[in-house]
This record gives C-alpha cells, sequence and structure tokens, in this order.
C-alpha cells in the first residue's frame, strides 16, 4: 500500500521541492517529482468559449466525462470567475491574475502562464509542456507572456489542430501527398547526414531540441495519415484539439498539457448548438479518459482538471441563444472538476473559490509557485 | 568589387522574401555584378514592392479573409515602384481600406490597433488618448495628438501624419532585416529624410544593406520568415515560386506551431517525395559536383572539408541516395536560417 503523508508532512515535502527547484542551476536533470505526490502529468481543459453550470453540472446527461470525473474527483460548482471577455478571462486561468486584457485584444499577457512557472522552475524541455488550441490568433498567445523574466524561452509547445489539419491544408497534402516513411536504416543515416553539417557560427536557438523537434516531425505525419484532419462539421475546432491533445498525451507524454476550446460560443446564435458542442467535447473528453486509464503508465499519474472561463447569462436572448453580459450568477460563477490520483474522490467544496485559482492548483501539484499570482490553492482537493 | 554568392542569397531574401531563382543564380554567377548594382536591380523589380506589400498585410494581419481585394490596392506595387506613391502613403491606403476596418471592428478595436500598431503606443497606459480616438471614430469633432478630426478617416489621417509613424515604420523594418534596432540617431536622420522625400525608402533601404552592420550581420544566422521559408523551399526545389494558395495553405499551418520547425521538416520531405522535384543529373556521375551544388543550393555556402568528406563517402559507398542527401540538407537547422 502506498504512503500517504498527513497534511504536515505534505507541505513539508512540497515546500522542499519548491525551495529546491529555485536553486540556481537546478535543470531538468535537477528535478525530480514530489515523493508526495503521484501525479505527474495534467491535462487541464479550459472551456475558454463560455459554459454555464447548467449544461454541465446540472445536465450530467449532457457530459458523462465530466460526470465521471465528478464522480471519481472533487468538483468545485462555486468558482468566481476573473473577467467577462472570453480572452482576459481565459488568459487568468492561465496565469493566476485577473487578466485586464479585452475580449478582441490580441497580445501576449504580461505575467507569466503556468507553463513558463514549469519550465523555469522545473528545468522542464518545451516538449514537456503542451498546449492545444482550438483555434484563433488570440488564443497562441497563452504559450508565454511577455514578462521579462519569462517569455519564450519558458513557452509551451503550441498546436492549433484546425489551423493545420484543416480542409486547405489537407488539400496541399493531397497535392503533394505524405512524407513516404523512412525504411529500414534511412532514419539512422538520415540523421548521420545531418550530424556532419556544420553550421558556420552555430544555427539559431529553436524551441525544441533536435531529438524533440524529430518527435514533433513523426507525430505530425502520423496526423496527417490520420483521422484529425477528417473531422467536421460544427464544434469540429474543439474535438480536433482534444483530438490533437489526445494524440500528444499519448505520444509525447508531456508533464503539461492544456487545451483550450472556443466553439461553445456559439451560443450567442444557437442554444441548441451550444448544447450539441459541449456534448460532441465531452464524448471527446471521455475518449482522452479513456487513454489515461487505458495505459498503465498515465493511469496512476495523470491528473485533468476541467473549468471554463465563464458561465453564459441566465436567459436567452431574441435569437435563441446565450449570451454574456448579464451579471448573473449563471454568467459569474462556474463549476471546475478535478480528477487524478492525489485529489479526493466523489468530493463538492462548495466553498467560494476563483477561476485564477487554477494557476497556482497546477504549480502545486509539481512543487512549483506561480510566484506572481495572489490566488491560492483550491482547498480541500488532496486527499489527507 | 564582383558581390559574393552569401551576400546575393541574403539580400535576395530580405528584398523578395526568397531564394534566387536558377536562372539569376546562373545570371550573377557570369560577369562582373557589384553589391550597389544588384541592389538597384532588386530594388527596381515590382517583386520587391509586392514583397513589401505582402509583409505589410501580415503586420497588420490582413491575411485569408481580410485580405484586400480592391483593384487600388493591387495597385500598390506598381504605384510604389513607378515613383507614384510613398511608402506612407500607401500604408495609410492600408489603414483605410474596408479590410483594416473589418479586421478591426469598433472603435475601441480599430482605434486601438492604428495607435499601438503605427506609432507603438500602449493604449492601456493612454487611457484619455484611446477615449479621444474613439469619439472620433464615431464622428464627434474633436483633437487626438493634438490634430483636430471628425470621422475614422481622420483618425488615420492624424496617426500616419504623425512623425512617430514613420518613425515607427522605419524603425520595424530594420528590425525585420538586422534583427536590432537602428541606432537613435540613425534612426532620426532617417525619419527626416523620408519626411522631406516620400520616396527616399528605398535609398534608405539601400544604404543599409550596403552598411558595415548587414556584413556583421550576415555572420548571424536568423530564422528564416514562414513567407521567406516557404518562397525559398519551392525555389529552391521546384525552381519557382510558390502560388498564393500554396503559400497561404503552408503558413497558415505553420502559423498553428509556437516551433514551426518540426513542421518545415515535414513539408520539405512532402515536397521532395512528391515526385515534383528533379535530382541534378550529375548526382550519381559526379557526387563532389552534387554535394558542393547542394550546399551552395540550400545553404548558400560551400561544404567544409569534413562536410564534404563525410557526404562523398556515404555517397560512393552507395549508402544514402542524393534524395536522402537533399533530406538531410532540408531538414537541418541550417536550412531555416539565413
Amino acid at each position: 500500500m502506498s504512503h500517504r503523508p498527513d497534511r504536515r508532512e505534505f507541505l513539508r515535502l512540497s515546500g522542499a521541492a519548491a525551495a529546491a527547484s529555485c536553486l540556481p542551476g537546478a535543470g531538468f536533470a535537477a528535478w525530480t517529482p514530489s515523493r508526495a505526490r503521484k501525479t505527474k502529468r495534467v491535462v487541464l481543459i479550459a472551456f475558454a468559449g463560455g459554459v454555464r453550470s447548467r449544461e454541465t453540472l446540472g445536465a450530467p446527461q449532457n457530459v458523462p466525462a465530466l460526470t465521471q470525473m465528478a464522480r471519481e474527483g472533487v468538483v468545485y460548482p462555486n468558482v468566481k470567475v476573473a473577467n467577462l471577455g472570453h480572452f482576459g478571462a481565459a488568459l487568468a486561468l492561465f496565469t493566476g491574475v485577473g487578466e485586464a486584457m479585452g475580449i478582441r485584444e490580441n497580445a501576449r499577457g504580461v505575467y507569466p502562464t503556468l507553463f513558463e512557472y514549469l519550465r523555469s522552475q522545473l528545468g522542464l524541455g518545451a516538449g514537456d509542456v503542451w498546449l492545444s488550441t482550438s483555434g484563433g490568433n488570440q488564443y497562441t498567445n497563452f504559450s508565454y507572456s511577455t514578462h521579462p523574466k519569462f517569455g519564450e524561452a519558458f513557452g509551451a509547445n503550441l498546436i492549433s489542430g484546425d489551423g493545420v489539419f484543416n480542409a486547405d491544408f489537407k488539400a496541399l497534402v493531397q497535392d503533394l501527398g505524405v512524407p513516404k516513411a523512412l525504411e529500414g536504416d534511412e532514419a539512422a543515416k538520415l540523421d548521420r547526414l545531418r550530424d556532419v553539417i556544420a553550421t558556420p557560427g552555430g544555427s539559431a536557438p529553436g524551441v525544441n531540441d533536435p531529438a524533440t523537434v524529430r518527435r514533433i516531425e513523426g507525430y505530425i505525419v502520423e496526423e496527417l495519415s490520420g483521422k484529425t484532419a477528417q473531422i467536421t462539421g460544427p464544434g469540429q475546432s474543439d474535438r480536433k484539439a482534444i483530438r490533437v491533445a489526445n494524440n500528444i498525451l499519448r505520444l509525447f507524454r508531456p508533464k503539461v498539457l492544456a487545451i483550450t476550446l472556443l466553439n461553445a460560443d456559439a451560443a450567442h446564435g444557437s442554444y441548441n448548438g451550444y448544447v450539441e458542442i459541449i456534448r460532441k467535447n465531452d464524448e471527446e473528453i471521455g475518449k482522452l479518459l479513456k487513454t489515461i486509464q487505458d495505459d498503465p503508465e498515465l493511469r496512476d499519474s495523470t491528473a485533468v482538471i476541467a473549468v471554463p472561463e465563464f458561465g453564459r447569462d441566465k436567459n436567452l436572448n431574441e435569437r435563441n441563444g446565450l449570451d454574456h453580459g448579464d451579471g448573473s450568477e449563471d454568467l459569474q460563477r462556474v463549476a471546475a472538476f478535478c480528477w487524478g490520483p492525489d485529489f479526493q474522490r466523489g468530493k463538492i467544496v462548495d466553498k467560494l473559490v476563483s477561476s485564477v485559482d487554477i494557476c497556482p492548483t497546477v504549480c502545486e501539484l509539481f512543487g512549483a509557485k506561480a510566484e506572481y499570482s495572489k490566488a491560492k490553492v483550491l482547498p480541500q482537493l488532496f486527499e489527507s | 568589387m564582383r558581390v559574393d554568392p552569401s551576400f546575393q542569397r541574403l539580400v535576395c531574401i530580405d528584398l523578395l522574401g526568397r531564394t534566387a531563382l536558377p536562372e539569376e543564380r546562373r545570371a550573377w554567377s557570369q560577369g562582373s555584378l557589384s553589391a550597389e548594382q544588384l541592389l538597384d536591380e532588386l530594388l527596381a523589380r515590382r517583386e520587391f514592392w509586392e514583397t513589401w506589400y505582402e509583409n505589410q498585410l501580415f503586420f497588420y494581419l490582413l491575411l485569408d479573409n481580410f485580405r484586400p481585394a480592391t483593384a487600388a490596392l493591387d495597385e500598390l506595387p506598381q504605384q510604389l515602384l513607378e515613383g507614384r506613391l510613398g511608402v506612407r502613403e500607401a500604408l495609410r491606403a492600408v489603414l483605410i481600406s474596408s479590410s483594416f476596418n473589418a479586421r478591426n471592428p469598433g472603435p475601441d478595436t480599430f482605434v486601438s490597433t492604428v495607435l499601438e500598431q503605427n506609432l507603438g503606443i500602449t493604449v492601456q497606459k493612454q487611457p484619455a488618448l484611446l477615449e479621444a480616438g474613439k469619439k472620433m471614430y464615431d464622428g464627434y469633432r474633436g483633437k487626438l495628438l493634438n490634430a483636430a478630426g471628425a470621422s475614422q478617416a481622420d483618425v488615420v489621417r492624424i496617426v500616419v501624419e504623425q512623425e512617430g509613424f514613420l518613425a515607427h515604420y522605419l524603425a520595424r523594418e530594420h528590425r525585420a532585416i538586422f534583427g536590432h534596432d537602428l541606432p537613435k540617431a540613425e534612426l532620426e536622420a532617417a525619419v527626416k529624410r523620408l519626411a522631406a522625400a516620400p520616396l527616399e525608402y528605398p535609398r534608405i533601404l539601400r544604404e543599409w544593406l550596403l552598411s558595415e552592420r548587414y556584413r556583421e550581420r550576415a555572420q548571424r544566422r536568423r530564422t528564416k520568415s514562414d513567407h521567406a521559408f516557404i518562397r525559398s523551399l519551392y525555389v529552391d526545389l521546384l525552381g519557382r515560386v510558390p502560388t498564393y494558395e500554396e503559400h497561404q495553405r503552408i503558413r497558415n499551418a505553420m502559423q498553428s506551431f509556437s516551433d514551426a520547425a518540426p513542421l518545415r521538416s515535414v513539408i520539405s520531405r512532402m515536397l521532395l517525395d512528391s515526385g515534383k522535384v528533379m535530382l541534378p543529373e550529375n548526382a550519381a556521375a559526379d557526387p563532389q559536383g552534387f554535394v558542393r551544388e547542394s550546399f551552395q543550393r540550400f545553404y548558400g555556402r560551400a561544404p567544409s572539408a569534413e562536410e564534404e568528406r563525410g557526404y562523398l563517402a556515404a555517397l560512393k559507398q552507395g549508402q544514402v541516395s542524393p534524395s536522402l542527401v537533399w533530406k538531410a540538407l532540408l531538414t537541418h537547422p541550417e536550412y531555416q536560417t539565413y
């Protein structure tokens, strides 16, 4: 039977891990996950298109996967949101700061994201930290901030599934064909040929190291031959983002994998369309949970957290849709679902918490600290 | 003095957003073309202004559905080439286009974008300025940056007429080529010059590219923009520039990654394996010539003795095919830089 530390021991261990990670020169080799935790990976799903609790917690038939997470994990039905514009509110989940960014802003935030905290403090490589986004130029800004101490060097690998696995790119693939698989020892020969090249003055530094570039290259080729590009219909961008994330999890086993979903904002024009998107997304989340549960390595080491950036109005608009601007409880209180090996099971925490608490909570799981965030770790989350 | 091939490659990428076409390389390798003559030739091409225009559209994110599709804007490169218009007026035409308006709908977004992208103003730090601009956008008479106006077009006019507009423009053009800021005194002089002579930009650019600073920049490798990478790849492998659709499809895909390096390699392999690429005929008969020509074509330099030895040994022993050699060169980080 595994050892479960009590609260005092837990705090001591996580504090020690955090302190160790801040030592100068603490790098990837120096990092070991907190012995107090089983969690080695976190998947953070941000419903960044505005989703009310009524259609999730209040309608289990819509969301069997989230319901499973609730049954086997911790639910926070009273999560106060940080901003009422999609962009700033979603960014707040990643920075742990109530962002002032407007709905149409297309700029990186000034506060570090959880990706930057984790890469900086734990010495993780870019291949360990991924963000799969449903699309939109704005949302690529989530991978890193403009903070002078952090920034691109500590950013997440970002992939927008709808940008690369879309009809346009598919047409190019149909025209040119998928690259031929390297046969026999061709891959090794290719590596040897590349190793001979000595770029005068050295190559410009890249986000990923060469080995990770090769792995991502292989992943793209696999995706081009797979089914992600074939997803069509309403909410396709979200489903692609989850499908891509599922494949990234399977192939790269990153420490942190975030997914931003946007299609629920179709609610402005159609309530029924909005509910359908929630259902379809939940189906894909169910597949993600299954990937985790079917994999011996992932099963006991992966946590999943799902939370909307905000809800939606209480009443339908004149188009039978749902806007977001009435200041109602439906808009300003959302439900967060936490599922993982270190979390309590079947627990509902009614206490008022905040969406900005997500960032320090993810950091805490790895023994890192969101140093520019004043938010708190979600209470009563961990098994005692 | 005859211009060297590495300079040819560098200015070709910086001015035309691509490497040299086979016929250009042939022409430039004969005769005694100087750096000055090469620059004069490139700057006098419509393609230079077309590349400039595409770069501006990319800067303002006027892409895909937001790409201007009016005859007037399509004519900008030709007008710039013929000296009927300077860069300041051309940019003003872009900013007052319906595409720019559609891309930045509403007073808040429009005024914020115009101020931020053209003057480098952080509007969050100057809320009164933003409010003044928004009122003017909405048709109220008022003052913005000490100039009077009463319309959306006036917001653009006032911003474009600022000296800071030219400073901001020249600074970003310099950064795009050199990767760092233009020294302040030089920037101020260039702004004055361009303000007094609106058609002066190509000559300012010519001086930058003939400067010692540009020689120094050549020693530091910089990552090719997606635009330059795609166009260069097509030129290097197919001997032609990509069509607009080919370019758009690939660039949009590359924008989907924070690190496009893996996708760049995949696309290089796709093209190589597509059956559309002709490998040089001398590959088998003259492996040394093949290796040297390949390094020159893709990297703009000769192979080092060690590189040549390594590649020749692998080719002569039949361990690798010419196609695999090209795959190695194209998927190496060096090909992503220039």
